[in-house]
């Protein structure tokens, strides 16, 4: 009985394990976000210094270079 | 940063500059004054900008949730958000990445890597983009066939920043090397040599030109103008690389260039020309990938 109910926990953990595989779906950064040739989408935030800064406010004469980076704090 | 040093040169380019993080206007102001950093760091509290943009990093949810110890996650989280463990604090975290946009807010180029502790330098997607570059720590040559200029896009690196070797090639007079797809003469290569904890990526090889040669009735793909091969190289930042390049304050990379040149009377004997780069290692300040330790 005890082999049995081993037995039945395997089963159990290996069932769920390939359920979290099987729903799992595959990171590619590289599809993700707007791509090439696409628009982004606007924004409005403030700045480090509390100026409302926006998609315009940051472009330069030729456009702009937008960094997302994980955090300045660590 | 690597990025305040580079403010004036993207300003001379016409490119404006901003980072988006998660991270409040306070410690934006006080990370702001400790580095010395004049373009804006912007407050997205709450990631909803992040989240429209459609890089929130799912992977932190994923290894806070019920799912967390399911080793497909795991590998994830060490790949994409951190080298030990998944904590609160990472939550609204975005997979960084870098745009370059044009006037009207349209994507000209992306940068997202596949591993967060990757980084392009600036001169790098400068370099990618095709915009102005300065060749830093060039060295010259010339052959009978050919000059060439190779430099590093960078003057020093970290483990982890994504910069390009580069040979600006410029044929002699009268002269062509010949392209990737032409068969029986020897392809323009750059060989890098390899060496422990230093990836580096294929060759990037500009359009060529099809040269046609009367007396053969053949036609084959050259180079006959300026060109300029470009090839990636990554510093690891694994616990093993940083190991290794402990205490090295230079990193050089050691190569060839092969080539076979021809006119329209001769072709000249194949070319092997040896060329080093060198780029100072900085030290990397961000968080280092440990060996997994899943706690949970």
């Amino acid at each position: 009985m005890r082999r049995l109910l081993f037995v039945t926990a395997l089963v159990a953990l290996s069932v769920s394990h390939v359920r979290t595989q099987d729903t799992r779906t595959r990171v590619d950064v590289s599809k993700l976000g707007p791509q090439v040739g696409e628009h982004v989408p606007g924004f409005q935030l403030n700045d480090q210094a509390g100026k409302s800064q926006t998609l315009q406010s940051i472009m330069g004469r030729r456009g702009a270079m937008l960094v997302f980076v994980r955090s300045a704090d660590w | 940063m690597e990025l305040q040093s580079r403010v004036n040169e993207l300003r001379t380019n016409g490119i404006g500059l901003a980072v988006i993080s998660y991270d409040s206007q306070q410690i934006l102001a006080d990370f702001a004054r400790r580095q010395q950093i004049t373009y804006p760091l912007l407050s997205d509290v709450g990631s909803a900008t992040i989240t429209r943009y459609g890089i929130l990093n799912t992977v932190v949810e994923d290894a806070l949730g019920p799912n967390g110890m399911d080793p497909a996650v795991l590998a994830d989280l060490q790949r994409y958000v951190t080298g030990t463990q998944a904590s609160e604090r990472l939550r609204g975290i975005p997979f960084p990445g870098t745009f370059m946009l044009d006037r009207q807010g349209r994507v000209t180029a992306r940068f997202f890597e596949d591993y967060y502790w990757e980084r392009n330098t600036v001169s790098n997607i400068m370099l990618r983009v095709g915009d102005a570059r300065t060749p830093v720590n060039a060295v010259q040559a010339s052959t009978e066939h050919l000059d060439l200029k190779a430099y590093p896009t960078d003057s020093s690196a970290s483990p982890g920043t994504r910069f390009s070797l580069v040979v600006d090639v410029t044929p002699k007079r009268g002269m062509h090397v010949y392209a990737p797809g032409a068969t029986g003469y020897r392809v323009v290569v750059l060989n890098i040599e390899t060496q422990p904890h230093v990836r580096t990526m294929p060759i990037q090889y500009p359009a060529s030109e099809i040269y046609y040669f009367k007396p053969l009735n053949e036609r084959v793909p050259v180079y006959q103008k300026p060109f300029t091969l470009i090839t990636e190289v990554i510093p690891e930042a694994t616990a093993d690389a940083r190991k290794s390049l402990a205490g090295k304050t230079e990193l050089t990379v050691n190569g060839t260039l092969e080539y076979q040149a021809c006119d329209d009377k001769i072709c000249y004997n194949p070319v092997s020309l040896p060329l080093s780069w060198k780029v100072a290692l900085r030290e990397n300040v961000r968080a280092a990938p440990r060996p997994a330790q899943p706690t949970r």
